[in-house]
């Protein structure tokens, strides 16, 4: 039963042990998690964010699900959209990311619905969105083929999710890339937030998750239509969207 | 003439502009009314210093990155363009390279320098810091002001306090946008509202749209009288009081109040402007 393993980094932990750790690795970054988002992506996920936030394209009245929201960024660009007719929910499976998102909401002057909770298992009723997003988290999701399934179910026949996540990198940029992320991310890790471990497991995870085709056979396999992804950035991240048609 | 027409028509525009922004306002219409405390009215000055001093420790090194980061970030994209160009893997990788040492060599030096920049932050816990001398005159000026003033309660959660005044805050803003009369009825005294309602019942047209665009607030007095408690939080930011202008600045002190005894929640019981 325990046996099945899944990979936590580089490292092979068993299953169950997977959300515990990633657990671990959110806490402890939570609190500087904005500047480690600049630190990791070089400033760049400001870009990448735009753009998914401009592939959305959501409208005044339509419901939107962010999940693995962390820090609000998106939730936020499309609160200002939605206006009074439309819903935007803010989920997150770690309570400290939360909290931080919550605030930061609040600060912006858009106090969101906000839940934590397993996007394997999400609460929200069938056919009910029009657009989810998961940017930066289904990296760190257990079963990922899981989790997809979830959003799929939740979005409303003809209702788009996206998924933003790091990918397979252009190949002439591949060793400086890796210079970068396995030398000078845990070292600056180290300088910035004391915490070299946690964001070795950041760029370690970058490397175990599916590349641009392995992504998109998944999101196929789980039910989503029209699936295409968009390379930013040589590749570092790509966006992944994908229709539930019926 | 014709200058003479056209300069007419500017002026009907400009005249018709000003008296559309003359009828948008935020909740209380930019004014103070209803209960007004002479402590506040001072400490926003003096109180910001001690949260200020902890927003610049932690905004600091946040800052420093910027520089370095939109570096790299430029030179990630020419690298990515490079390839896309065909100009050869080297190419692309060395440039790369290059700006990685670079940014690591800036990165370095700010950190070098980072050091000596935290000494004395540090060495403020030796002496009384300015925070919280500020903290201990607010304390001491209120009971100047004529009530029995304790500290902050012990079980006073500021955190929480502060997280659901700004909730309120964004509320009432939207009540009032919508002429919403029965939400403003349930956060504020007979008083307040009485005023809130003649603002509203002077806007002549339906609706407007007032956008929080930033908001911070701070508790900076906590009062304990014979029969209520009084919670001043004093909010700061920018705000959009009208659809597609520039956000403002905005400064003001709310006056919250509850009884101690008897049921019922905090009430808005006056907002005083900080100018």
């Amino acid at each position: 039963m325990n046996d099945k393993t899944t990979h936590f980094g580089f490292e092979s932990v068993a299953e169950k042990e997977k959300a515990k750790r990633v657990a671990g690795v959110f806490s402890s970054v939570a609190s500087n998690y904005d500047i480690m988002n600049d630190l990791m992506s070089l400033g760049l996920h400001r870009v990448w964010k735009t753009f998914t936030i401009q592939i959305a394209g959501v409208r005044a009245g339509h419901r939107v699900l962010d999940v693995a929201g962390g820090t609000a960024d998106l939730s936020l660009a499309f609160a200002k959209r939605v206006g009074p007719t439309g819903q935007v929910w803010l989920t997150d499976i770690n309570g400290a990311m939360l909290s931080h998102g919550r605030d930061r909401l609040i600060d912006r002057g858009h106090p969101l619905p906000v839940a934590q909770c397993d996007a394997e298992k999400l609460p929200f009723p069938d056919n009910y969105f029009n657009v989810v997003t998961v940017a930066f988290g289904l990296r760190n999701m257990t079963h990922k083929d899981q989790a997809l399934a979830e959003m799929r179910r939740v979005l409303k026949p003809g209702g788009q999710l996206l998924v933003l996540e790091f990918s397979q990198v252009y190949k002439p940029l591949a060793p400086a890339y890796d210079l970068y992320s396995f030398k000078l991310l845990p070292w600056l890790g180290q300088k910035v937030a004391g915490d070299a471990d946690s964001y070795r497991y950041l760029a370690e995870s970058i490397r175990m998750h599916p590349g641009q085709e392995e992504l998109k056979t998944l999101m196929e396999q789980v039910g989503l239509e029209k699936v295409d992804y968009f390379n930013m950035t040589g590749g570092v991240v790509a966006l992944h969207r994908g229709f539930k048609i019926h | 003439m014709i200058r003479s027409f056209i300069a007419l028509i500017a002026c009907t525009f400009v005249l018709g502009i000003s008296a559309g922004e003359a009828e948008a306002r935020r909740f209380g219409g930019s004014k103070s009314f209803g209960m007004q405390r002479s402590a506040p009215a001072t400490t926003p000055r003096a109180a910001p210093s001690a949260p200020k001093a902890g927003a610049a420790a932690n905004g600091a090194p946040k800052r420093s990155w910027l520089g370095p980061i939109a570096g790299l970030a430029a030179g990630l994209g020419l690298a990515a363009l490079f390839s896309h160009l065909g100009m050869g893997e080297e190419l692309g990788s060395l440039l790369l390279m290059a700006l990685l040492a670079f940014v690591a060599f800036r990165l370095f030096r700010r950190f070098a320098g980072g050091g000596v920049q935290r000494a004395p932050q540090g060495m403020q816990y030796a002496g009384p810091t300015p925070g919280n001398d500020a903290r201990e005159t607010r304390f001491n000026a209120a009971p100047a002001g004529g009530s029995s003033a304790a500290a902050v309660p012990e079980d006073f959660d500021e955190v929480a306090f502060v997280r659901q005044a700004k909730i309120n805050f964004i509320r009432m803003q939207a009540a009032y946008d919508a002429g919403n009369l029965d939400d403003i009825r349930a956060f504020t005294t007979p008083d307040v509202f009485a005023e809130v309602k003649m603002q509203l019942d002077e806007r002549a047209d339906g609706g407007q749209q007032t956008d929080v665009v930033d908001l911070t607030a701070d508790v900076i007095e906590v009062v304990r009288e014979s029969e209520r408690y009084i919670v001043s939080v004093r909010f700061h930011g920018l705000i959009r009081e009208n659809r597609d202008a520039a956000p403002e600045a905005f400064d003001e002190v709310w006056h919250l109040t509850k009884p101690i005894a008897a049921d019922g929640g905090w009430l808005i019981s006056g907002i005083q402007q900080a100018h």
